[in-house]
């Protein structure tokens, strides 16, 4: 009896760290909403905001405030078990979509106008005979290839699914 | 039922190994850099000698590749008298500021020395705070004073940035000289410092991933800037239409980088304004200013 006291008390001391997992309190956040970010725009002579509903919920990664205590991801090393599976005209739709790929903002890519240059220009892509598998590992986390790499890691962070990273990588090897 | 003292010794010894587990920094990953120099001249991004001061402006690198060299100073007042948001901002902030020190109250509590807001931009904020024991930014103590004289003027709200850039106009010309290298603002330095460079949101990444890994190359149709120099003329009207003061514009940084943005007038956000004002130490003070 006694030790089922002192493993529930222990339990209940436990279950009290799971705050780790929680949202930082200092968020702009509305959970009634779909997409939970909010953020302020001011309101011209006045004291005040109108708020606004972000295009995505931010909340569920790492932010910058003092009380997240959720770590931030290592990088997934991950294959394509079998062959490729993708569609190339879903691909290019996602790598010029502000919200999911977005590959243009930093990579010049076949017909885009308004492309970036930050990353490498992905113009020949196709024609470099890249490993498929690399590819892969490149979208779904490129910290993989290089730590220091500023890719942002698409599969570990759960922002585009295995189906979606096969068809931007057989966009890519479209020619 | 009694609980003997070897059990109570260790409950209280796992209790105390999982509350410093929770008391102990989550993992973050780190954008390279090396420690910042709390001058302006110090800026990494080798476009300083493009923007140092009025007379260094060179109007022959306003092309669309290069603009960016300029980090927006040659829009600065006295370079852009056009009549511009930021001239409509500073009108707006000083019959607001009228309005709320008719019996100088609202001056003595943000800071004039001897009845004047000369410097209160330059040299006076941010600042420690005995009384509210934390370090606050300009726009905070408005929010504060206004609140005492029954007004709400939000932080980030557009009447607060007015105010803010009314009483900024007092120490235009004078260059920023905040002392960072002490005490609790070179703590707030160095916690800005950090922030900068922590990598967090979808993307992974960091002020410094835009501000310094991509500065002067292409992010879609923008040029990231430098960092160094911007808190000399902040709040500032963008040419979106909208007048901004730093913090408001983290959220929106925020939101472009894929991070979640938190509250303004945060310890965070006031973190990084410190970082960034040290970083523009030297800068004269340009107000009312316009970028985009």
């Amino acid at each position: 009896m006694n030790k089922l006291i002192t493993i529930g008390s222990v339990l209940l001391l436990m279950s009290s760290s799971s705050t780790a997992e929680e949202k930082p309190d200092n968020i702009l956040y509305d959970e009634w909403l779909i997409n939970k970010t909010i953020w302020p725009k001011p309101i011209e002579n006045s004291g005040d905001f109108e708020w606004h509903e972000h295009r995505q919920d931010l909340s569920l990664w790492p932010t910058l405030s003092y009380s997240d205590k959720r770590d931030s991801t290592n990088p997934e090393t991950v294959s394509l078990n079998g062959a490729l599976n993708g569609n190339a005209e879903r691909g290019k739709k996602l790598a010029n979509n502000l919200v999911k790929g977005n590959c243009v903002a930093c990579h010049q890519l076949p017909g885009a106008s308004q492309f970036g240059n930050v990353g490498p220009s992905l113009e020949l892509i196709s024609y470099k005979d890249r490993d498929v598998n690399w590819l892969y590992q490149q979208v779904y986390d490129a910290r993989v290839h290089n730590p220091e790499s500023a890719m942002p890691p698409y599969g570990t962070h759960g922002v585009l699914s295995f189906q979606e990273m096969q068809d931007i990588v057989s966009y890519l090897k479209t020619k | 039922m009694l609980i003997s003292k070897k059990q109570i010794v260790t409950a209280v010894i796992l209790a105390l190994l999982v509350l410093s587990g929770q008391a102990q920094e989550p993992y973050r990953q780190y954008v390279k850099h090396s420690p910042g120099i709390a001058h302006a001249s110090a800026d990494v991004s080798g476009t300083y000698k493009y923007w140092k001061d009025t007379e260094s402006i060179n109007e022959g690198l306003m092309s669309n590749e290069q603009i960016w060299k300029l980090n927006s100073k040659w829009q600065d007042e006295p370079f852009d008298d056009s009549l511009h948001g930021g001239h409509v901002a500073m009108d707006r902030g000083e019959a607001v500021y009228n309005k709320l020190n008719t019996n100088d109250e609202f001056a003595n509590c943000i800071g004039a020395r001897n009845g004047k807001l000369d410097g209160l931009r330059a040299n006076y904020y941010p600042r420690f705070n005995d009384h509210l024991n934390h370090v606050t930014g300009l726009e905070e103590m408005i929010e504060l004073c206004a609140d005492k004289q029954g007004m709400t003027l939000l932080n980030g709200s557009y009447d607060n940035s007015a105010v803010s850039v009314y009483i900024g106009s007092f120490s235009n010309s004078m260059p920023m000289n905040v002392n960072v290298s002490e005490g609790e603002l070179k703590l707030a330095f160095e916690r800005g410092e950090r922030l900068f460079f922590m990598r967090t949101g979808w993307t992974n990444f960091a002020c410094g991933t835009c501000h310094v890994t991509f500065s002067g190359k292409h992010l879609r149709g923008q040029t990231p800037t430098t960092y160094y120099g911007d808190a000399a003329h902040w709040p500032t009207y963008r040419v979106k239409n909208e007048l901004q003061s730093l913090h408001l514009r983290f959220t929106e940084c925020n939101r472009s980088g894929g991070t979640q943005p938190i509250a303004i007038g945060s310890k965070e956000y006031t973190d990084l304004e410190v970082y960034l004002t040290g970083l523009s130490n030297g800068q004269a003070v340009r107000q009312p200013s316009v970028r985009n």
